[in-house]
This record gives C-alpha cells, sequence and structure tokens, in this order.
C-alpha cells in the first residue's frame, strides 16, 4: 500500500489529538486508533512502548509507533493550545534559529522545543520505520512542520511526510525553502481553506512549508461566523468530499502574471475587496520585494540576532530600495499607497518614504489587524 | 500581501458578524439537552442511576434516574469560559454512563467541536435509543469521534 496517509485519515487524526487533552477523550482516542498505533494498547503515561503522550503548557502531542497496516511507520501528532495564540498576531515577536538551524517564529520555536527531549527518545526508540507522518491542525501544524523538519535533519528515518491543515506560517524563507528541500515538496500536503484566515499569518516575510506553490487549496465561502473555516469540522467535510490528495491538488491557484501585477500597482485605483484584487494584492508585494532584491540587491537581513524587530527590517529595506534609483523607488511607492489605501491614508507621489514613514504605514495595518482578531474572537464567545 | 487579504476578510467579517446574534454571549453549550431511553433486551430498565459528565476547562458531572419507562433526561449545560474568546478549536468530553449491578458502564461519549446548542448532533435533538446488550461502536457521522452502543433516527 502506499505510505502516504489518506486526506481524510489525516484530517481525522488532526482532529482526534485534541481528544488526549481529557482522560474521557483518551479513552476514545485508545479505542479508535487500536489497530494503528502501538502508543493507543498503553495506557498514556508518557513513555509507554511504542509511543509518548506529551502534555506540555503550550502542547499536546501523541507519537507512536504504527502497527497492523501501518507497521514500518510512525505517528507524530500534535495540537497547539490556547497560550500559543499570540503568536499569530504579534509580528514583533521576532524569529529564532530553529533547531535546525534556520530563522522561524519564537512562539513556534519554543513551543517545539518544550517537547524535544521526547521526541528525541521516541525517534531514537523506533526499530524498522522508515516513514513517519506528522501531522496537525492549526498551531499544531506550525509544530508538527518544525517536528518533520528536525526529524528528517536528526533522524535515520528515510521519509518524513508532513500533512497540516489550516497552519500558520512558520519561519522566514530560508526555513520554508530549507524545510521543503529537506522533507521533500511532494511529501508535504498543506491542506487550507481559501477563507481560513489562520494560514495568512503570520504576515511575510514568513513563507509557507512547502514554497513552491504545492499547497492545498480548498474553496471555502465567506462566513458569518469568522473562524468557522478554520474549524476541523470543515477540514473533515472537505478532505472527505475530495476523496484524494490528487483531487485536493486540482484547485491549485495559477501564478500571476507578472505583467497583469504591473498594471495593477500602476493604477491608482480605490482597493476592493473582490477576492480577486486580494490575491493581485499579495502578489504584487512579493513582485515588488524580488524586484528590489534582484535590481539592488539588497539583502533583507531576517536572521535571529538583533535588537531590531522585523518591523524595523522590512521598513529598511523598503527604505533603502526606494533611495536606490527612482525606477525601483517607483515599485516601491506604488506599493506603499496600496497598503495605506487600506488603513484609510492617501499618499501621493513624490512623499518622502523614509523608514519612520514605511514603518508606520505597516504598523498601522498590522495593528489593526491584530485588534480585529481579537475583537473577532470576542464577537463568537 | 496576505497582511491585507487577512485584514478585509477580518473587515467583512465583522459586518456581518456585528449584524447577527450566532450564540449566546459568552455563553457556550457544554452539554446539549439529553432524552435517553434505555433498554435491556428490549425491556425498559427503570430506576436506575446515570451519570452525565462533561470536561472543558474542568471535569464536572451530574446524575440522574431513569423513570418507569426507562427514560431519563438532561437539561442543557452552558458554560463560559475566557479561552472562548481566542480564536481556537472547541473541545468538550461528554459522556453518559449508567451504574448497573454497582458497576459503571459508558453508553455514549463524544467530542463536541462546536459551542451551540444540539450541535453533538449537528442540529438534531439529542434523542436516543440505548440498548444495553448492543456492542458500543465508533461513529464519525458528526464530525469528530462518537463511541456509542445507543442509535439515533436519521
Amino acid at each position: 500500500m502506499s505510505s502516504t496517509l489518506t486526506p481524510i485519515y489525516a484530517a481525522n487524526l488532526a482532529a482526534d489529538v485534541y481528544n488526549v487533552k481529557s482522560a474521557m477523550g483518551r479513552e476514545d482516542f485508545v479505542e479508535v486508533y487500536k489497530t494503528d498505533m502501538e502508543t493507543a494498547g498503553g495506557n498514556f503515561s508518557s513513555g509507554v512502548t511504542g509511543g509518548y503522550i506529551i502534555k506540555k503548557p503550550h502542547v499536546m502531542a501523541v507519537f507512536s509507533a504504527g502497527k497492523g497496516k501501518y507497521k514500518g511507520q510512525a505517528f507524530i501528532a500534535i495540537k497547539g493550545t490556547a497560550s500559543l495564540y499570540d503568536a499569530l498576531t504579534d509580528l514583533n515577536a521576532g524569529v529564532r534559529s530553529s533547531q535546525t538551524g534556520f530563522p522561524v517564529h519564537q512562539g513556534f520555536h519554543y513551543a517545539f522545543d518544550s517537547i524535544l527531549i521526547e521526541l528525541r527518545q521516541f525517534l531514537s526508540g523506533l526499530k524498522g520505520v522508515s516513514v513517519v507522518h506528522c501531522v496537525g491542525h492549526s498551531l499544531g501544524g506550525a509544530i508538527a512542520t518544525l517536528a518533520a523538519d528536525w526529524t528528517k535533519a536528526n533522524s535515520a528515518i528515510s521519509t518524513v511526510k508532513l500533512y497540516t491543515f489550516g497552519s500558520p506560517r512558520v519561519g522566514l524563507e530560508n526555513f520554508a525553502g530549507k524545510c521543503t528541500s529537506r522533507l521533500v515538496a511532494q511529501n508535504i500536503y498543506r491542506a487550507y481553506h481559501r477563507t481560513d484566515p489562520v494560514p495568512m499569518v503570520p504576515t511575510w516575510p514568513f513563507y509557507h512549508v512547502s514554497n513552491t506553490d504545492n499547497g492545498y487549496l480548498i474553496d471555502s465561502p465567506v462566513s458569518g461566523v469568522p473562524w468557522k473555516y478554520h474549524l476541523m469540522k470543515h477540514y473533515i467535510k472537505s478532505t472527505k468530499s475530495h476523496g484524494s490528495w490528487t483531487n485536493m491538488a486540482s484547485n491549485r491557484p495559477a501564478s500571476m502574471m507578472d505583467s497583469a501585477v504591473e498594471s495593477w500597482l500602476k493604477s491608482d485605483s480605490i482597493m476592493t475587496y473582490a477576492a480577486s484584487a486580494l490575491e493581485i494584492l499579495n502578489a504584487a508585494f512579493i513582485y515588488v520585494i524580488k524586484k528590489v532584491i534582484n535590481l539592488a540587491g539588497i539583502a533583507l537581513v531576517t536572521g535571529a540576532a538583533g535588537a531590531l524587530t522585523l518591523m524595523d527590517r522590512m521598513a529598511m529595506f523598503m527604505a533603502k530600495a526606494a533611495t536606490v534609483s527612482k525606477d525601483l523607488g517607483i515599485w516601491v511607492f506604488y506599493l506603499v499607497r496600496k497598503m495605506a489605501s487600506l488603513i484609510g491614508i492617501k499618499i501621493k507621489e513624490g512623499v518622502d518614504l523614509t523608514v519612520a514613514f514605511i514603518r508606520k504605514i505597516f504598523m498601522s495595518m498590522h495593528s489593526k489587524i491584530s485588534e480585529m482578531i481579537w475583537k473577532i474572537g470576542q464577537e463568537i464567545a | 500581501m496576505k497582511l491585507i487579504l487577512l485584514l478585509t476578510l477580518a473587515l467583512s467579517y465583522l459586518t456581518e458578524v456585528n449584524s447577527m446574534s450566532i450564540f449566546g454571549v459568552g455563553k457556550t453549550c457544554v452539554f446539549s439537552e439529553v432524552k435517553v431511553n434505555v433498554t435491556k433486551n428490549g425491556l425498559p430498565l427503570k430506576n436506575i442511576q446515570v451519570i452525565r459528565r462533561w470536561e472543558w476547562n474542568k471535569l464536572k458531572e451530574d446524575t440522574t434516574t431513569t423513570d418507569e419507562n426507562g427514560v431519563f433526561t438532561f437539561p442543557p449545560v452552558f458554560e463560559s469560559s475566557v479561552s472562548r474568546f481566542l480564536p481556537m478549536e472547541l473541545v468538550i468530553a461528554q459522556g453518559l454512563y449508567i451504574i448497573e449491578n454497582g458497576e459503571e458502564k459508558k453508553i455514549w461519549s463524544n467530542s463536541k467541536r462546536e459551542p451551540e446548542e444540539n450541535a453533538e448532533f449537528e442540529g438534531r435533538p439529542f434523542v436516543l435509543n440505548c440498548e444495553l446488550t448492543n456492542e458500543m461502536k465508533i461513529y464519525r457521522d458528526f464530525g469528530s469521534i462518537m463511541r456509542t452502543l445507543c442509535t439515533w433516527e436519521d
């Protein structure tokens, strides 16, 4: 049989790992997975033969050797806890060097760090396992990404597969690139609903894994309940209706044409909230960044050390690019103008694109988003 | 930039949420109203003790007994928690147990993932027929794992 979990199996597991929080839920988890996992036969104390159940302040996880039709495979299923939610909106939290040496969001880094000892023990105890499946939803998906990356880098396991549902971005571009090449893009199954807001944060310069546009986009409507399509229930329904990863891949968005991005950036039209306009805006941001890097050779330094926040670095990068040449400066201006228009600020050509000004635009937008995320949470409570 | 997409989504959501009263403010249904008919070999099981347990942030329980027809009911339970102010997966463990010959026996368990009343059966009333000689089965019809020996009307 194929050693890839089906979409519905991965989605169910990502949902079921939430059950292990309570004794009642653990009992059901054991029953459901008793034919597939060694751990499920245990009593869920930490370190039973073949697996671990981990309960830490920021993370809960099931590590288990597979059995039955999953013999020779192993599972790492992870869920994040409420205490990690700050990480989603706190772009200023900064980055830390991951356990594999690349910059990742520090909130996710510390959460993963808290389960590393157990992960190490678990992997060292595995016998005859050649495939490890790492699964997680939401923040659990972020930590599962770090677990997959670490496992591939530090163990003899030949294939590590990653399945995430509604995962936020985990690390910066070089982390995303390294993790993708380590795991191999085909082993990364990142499923996300079009109207799930969590995969949209943390915002750029964080990148998704895989970084090859191989995500599994699932169409979903805009809902009156903001987080509706983030919930596992809907990921389960979507995976059930699509059936296979191949079917899910059919929805991948086509790449945006550079010429379309350029003419859109140049236009002074008022931003509308149509989905097509939002997609082009996202493409425009990446387009300008790449143009700056390619034409001016300015590197966006996003390393782990130093007192400067990502926002500072981003603003410095843009401001510097604006001064390099008039040709480049105009693209930075177009982009800043589009972003400013969203927070109700109209800027005119010739405005001085200083670090402070660009930073203010970014920060205003970011704080507005953070504020709204929390406000939405209160509205639905 | 996806930052902007999020901002826009947030704006459109806020507009819609403000105009709708989706849930009672600050209230989450941790167990819907329950009506269960208990039988053994087809005969009503009268006057036996029933325990209902749920765990959201804390394990809680209440008890009742079956009536002359083997029927028991529980009212809905609502709780508030600051964790509902976070956009995260709601997870409430639920269980129904009967005490027969001094022994506790689970007849139904579930993981409730939505705050609305009757979300256990996707909006249908929580009405079960539980024949104790049935085997426990696993159902995934309503999203998360449900284990029970009971049946319900489709």
